[in-house]
């Protein structure tokens, strides 16, 4: 693997929030990224960073299966936040590390100040960025609860920053109130925004009458929501020319450069490890590095907010 | 680099056909596909929904692509399995799979040694090894009792296997599966598969000569939520492997370190 993988050439370097990363992909928040084995798997898939799975202040069990659905390319779920808890983080961060990968800490608690003392403890454990859960759609009083105002959004965010000198990414949904949101995460003190999370839905059985997940709803992820991760991108980007991690049905190297030129400096994947298999890393990125040789482009930090240039 | 190909994974409704109880403790149920379902292969499973319970992970017992059938074989344990055993005819139940890789050994012979509700997946290897037909399979089939062997025996007789049974009375052969996979002569097979508690794999893993065990193969058991291999909860202790898209069966090679 590591042979591999250091074989991704410079051009595909990207820098987010002062974090170097040897190229742009790394896994979203919610794959596998909750126990070492899980992590050893994204590791090995040659992502560049391993963004852990969402911790709580308390262990989650999450709800009873069904928590996915498989829709082709795409796919709905409601995990409920499973996850071993914030005390959890040394030994997560300590597996990614000891592969000499940045983690990626995402934290999700339901008020500022769980969100403060979840910080804390990430940066104690050496997270490289803190990446806020500020939009899972389906777990009551965390994620679009937690920040359903304006003011929350500003208050977790505020309060993250003043206890920690870690980098901040905050992770939104695609709402109505997406640009509002986005001003209040930055002008907060937000590093980079990561964009977007699933997006809210249902599945019926049709014979039986009822919501298939347990959580009756949950979110759809996949190839289904990336013209919408591409417009979120795009609409935030052109607002604020800010650091944006974009995530939403990638899936190939042109969902990838979409993301790219609408302003994302990095990527995050999930769905497409199930829809596609864990080599998916290795071919986006022998994807991206013959788009660029195609367009004679030295790197991939040229094509960042180049449909904003068009 | 181990990669998981695309995974032709669909929903579907079922309605339940037959629920026939093949003895004290297993119950073989089978239900008619209402929408589309890929031909799955052994040992792959499906994540089983009842509604108004939960979704669990089920072993295939069986498939007919012509009759659009699915099998399982489901033992009463908590809420939801004592429910599925006592389910009737025309229930709906909701299923996604096909699960896991398809894992089919060549060769003419093959031992098949099952434990409990383990026989659910043996079930579907005997019609995709094609026992009976122009392959030979001997299946070594245990339980604690006579009464949760039952007619079970007799089910795999039926579909093309020369069937051993063991328990503590009454069965064929009185000890266990391991018991009787010792005194076997394992250069006779081409494969020998495992499918039971993790205690009976590692003691047929100690049990199985080095120069065979690349011939043989373990159906592994860990915890099941999403069958994706999105979630992360059937991870296999101490590696990277996740059950529901590597396995559930492995060579017993591949899982060595998990077996001593």
């Amino acid at each position: 693997m590591s042979s591999r993988t250091s074989k991704v050439s410079t051009a595909l370097e990207a820098v987010v929030s002062g974090i170097r990363l040897k190229h742009p992909i790394m896994n979203a928040s919610g794959i596998l990224g909750s126990n070492t084995g899980g992590i050893l798997r994204l590791i090995e898939s040659g992502v560049s960073a391993v963004v852990t799975k969402t911790l709580t202040p308390e262990p989650r069990e999450g709800y009873l299966p069904p928590i996915t659905i498989p829709l082709g390319e795409c796919m709905l779920n409601a995990v409920g936040l499973a996850n071993p808890g914030i005390d959890a983080v040394n030994e997560l961060v300590r597996t990614i590390h000891g592969h000499g990968l940045p983690a990626i800490v995402s934290i999700g608690g339901r008020n500022a100040g769980e969100f403060v003392a979840l910080a804390v403890k990430a940066e104690e454990a050496g997270a490289d960025a803190l990446e806020l859960n500020m939009s899972c759609p389906h777990t009551p009083g965390y994620g679009v609860d937690a920040s359903k105002t304006i003011e929350a959004v500003k208050n977790i965010v505020s309060g993250v920053k003043s206890v920690t000198s870690t980098p901040v990414w905050v992770k939104l949904g695609y709402s109505r109130l997406l640009l509002r949101e986005a001003g209040a995460a930055l002008s907060a003190g937000a590093d980079a925004l990561v964009l977007i999370n699933t997006i809210p839905g249902m599945v019926i059985d049709v014979y039986t009458g009822n919501p298939i997940l347990t959580n009756r709803f949950g979110g759809l992820s996949g190839k289904c929501i990336h013209p919408v991760a591409v417009y979120s991108v795009y609409m935030v980007y052109r607002e604020y020319q800010c650091e944006i991690v974009g995530v939403g049905g990638v899936q190939d190297w042109r969902t990838a450069v979409e993301l790219i030129e609408a302003g994302a400096k990095a990527l995050q994947i999930a769905t497409a490890f199930y829809t596609k298999g864990y080599g998916i890393v290795h071919e986006i990125l022998a994807g991206l590095t013959g788009f660029l040789e195609e367009i004679n482009a030295k790197n991939i930090t040229e094509l960042v907010g180049l449909a904003h240039r068009k | 680099m181990r990669n998981t190909s695309n995974p032709n994974i669909h929903y579907t409704t079922i309605q339940v056909i037959e629920n026939k109880q093949l003895s004290s403790t297993l119950h073989l149920i089978r239900s008619k596909i209402k929408g589309f379902f890929p031909q799955p292969q052994p040992p792959q499973f499906i994540m089983l929904w009842v509604p108004g319970h939960e979704a669990i992970p089920m072993s295939i017992a069986g498939y007919d692509d012509e009759d659009k059938t699915v099998d399982i074989i489901v033992k009463p344990i908590g809420p939801t399995t004592r429910y599925l055993a006592a389910i009737r005819k025309d229930a709906y139940l909701g299923i996604y799979g096909p699960l896991g890789k398809p894992l089919v050994p060549s060769g003419k012979k093959f031992l098949l040694l099952a434990g409990g509700s383990g026989i659910a997946p043996i079930a579907h290897y005997i019609t995709a090894l094609r026992c009976g037909k122009e392959n030979y399979c001997r299946v070594v089939f245990g339980a604690w009792t006579k009464e949760e062997i039952g007619n079970a025996g007799e089910y795999i007789q039926s579909i093309g296997a020369e069937v051993t049974t063991v328990c503590d009375e009454g069965c064929d052969y009185r000890g266990t599966v391991v018991d009787v996979y010792r005194g076997e002569d394992k250069e006779e097979y081409d494969a020998i598969i495992s499918s039971g508690p993790p205690a009976m794999s590692r003691e047929v893993y100690k049990h199985t000569p080095r120069e065979k065990l690349d011939r043989l193969y373990i159906v592994f058991e860990t915890h099941v939520k999403c069958g994706l291999g999105v979630c992360g909860s059937c991870v296999i202790p101490g590696t990277s492997l996740l059950l529901c898209v590597d396995g559930p069966a492995f060579p017993a090679k591949q899982i060595e370190k998990v077996m001593r």
